[in-house]
């Protein structure tokens, strides 16, 4: 490439689809020279999502900086992609996300590397298996490895956005809303999003475990909110390590980004990340 | 206990400075603007985390987390001490 790209990333749509437009940023690569890997990011759930973003740009904006072109997409129902949120399910989300990874092996020769963030690292088995994502490195960011657990906290918000009304839970708690989802009642909405009952059940199936992980050559596992790793993230990394990948894990004494409502930054998990992805280029 | 429970707190929250002048009696819901519903569920999370306890759902009430010290005498409560 002649010249530097420009520091703002290309907005633009690719089709998806029954007809769905998927709205893309793109950081094209800014290092004259050889160009590196292409980076999908696979972003957070609902109201995470729009608390990563700024974590999502900064670390798109490093690693074009390093030669690597990222691509920061919105799924459907999500940020400024067609569908409502309501119409958005598990199977869609890994068909859109497959063809931005299809439009970024088609432009840069290769299958992208993921880098998938808190609940968008349940999605990365099943894009692997599709033949869409490079296995040779995985980065992720506070990733959620059992989407269970992840759906319960989800659905506590509603109680948890009940408790200033009244000094009661909503009718029936959590398991009440899980039936209420399976029945495919409308009107479960939690936090502003209306969850469609086969996103909940996609989410609710998904999960990490140490044979999945595995399947990749290395691993890259960055967490913020405290300098040591969880226990349970220790414990599933040494299982991880166990079936044959390498690891590399750290922790940084950094803002929950993904949780705080005002927007916050974790620099140091964008620097160690950057350097894990462009370690192997 | 109080302090760990504070700490907790101070970390899932980034009350920063904060979080030292948070006494027994220290309002917690309703006072703390950084108290979402979202932030709600991430320190239920975090507590869960940290004392190994399960939070059921009728214990998410306004009562639970009214103080540090309703908060502090919660997590007593389920850990046993």
């Amino acid at each position: 490439m002649s010249g530097r790209a420009p520091l703002a990333p290309e907005i633009f749509f690719l089709d998806a689809p029954a007809g769905r437009r998927l709205c893309g940023a793109l950081f094209e690569a800014r290092k004259p020279g050889a160009v590196g890997r292409a980076v999908l990011y696979l972003p957070p759930f609902a109201e995470e999502m729009n608390r990563t973003r700024r974590m999502a740009a900064l670390a798109a904006r490093a690693l074009a900086t390093a030669g690597h072109p990222v691509l920061l997409l919105d799924a459907t129902g999500t940020g400024d992609s067609s569908g409502d949120f309501a119409a958005a399910t598990w199977q869609l989300w890994l068909e859109d996300f497959s063809v931005g990874a299809e439009w970024l092996k088609l432009r840069s020769g290769a299958p992208p590397v993921l880098l998938a963030a808190r609940s968008g690292a349940l999605l990365a088995p099943a894009l692997l298996a599709t033949g869409a994502a490079a296995h040779d490195s995985l980065a992720l960011w506070q990733p959620v490895t059992s989407g269970k657990q992840y759906l319960t906290q989800f659905l506590r918000l509603k109680l948890a956005s009940d408790m200033g009304a009244i000094n009661d839970t909503a009718a029936g708690g959590t398991k009440a809303l899980r039936a209420s989802l399976e029945r495919g009642d409308r009107g479960v909405e939690i936090a502003g999003y209306e969850l469609n009952a086969d996103l909940a059940r996609g989410l609710d199936e998904a999960a990490l475990d140490a044979a999945s992980l595995g399947r990749w050559t290395r691993l890259g596992w960055f967490e913020s909110g405290g300098s040591t790793l969880l226990p349970a993230s220790a414990r599933l990394l040494d299982a991880v390590r166990a079936a044959g990948a390498s690891v590399t894990a750290a922790a940084f004494a950094e803002p929950p980004y993904w949780v705080t409502p005002e927007t916050t930054v974790a620099p140091g998990v964008v620097a160690a990340t950057c350097a894990f992805l462009t370690a192997v280029s | 206990m109080q302090d760990d429970v504070r700490s907790v707190l101070a970390d899932t929250l980034q009350l920063g400075a904060r979080a030292t002048a948070l006494t027994q009696e220290s309002a917690l819901l309703g006072s703390l603007p950084e108290l979402d519903s979202m932030a709600v569920v991430a320190v239920i999370t975090a507590l869960e985390e940290r004392f190994g306890i399960v939070v059921d759902d009728d214990e998410i009430t306004a009562d639970t987390f009214a103080t540090l010290g309703t908060l502090t005498a919660f997590v007593e409560s389920k850990t046993g001490s």
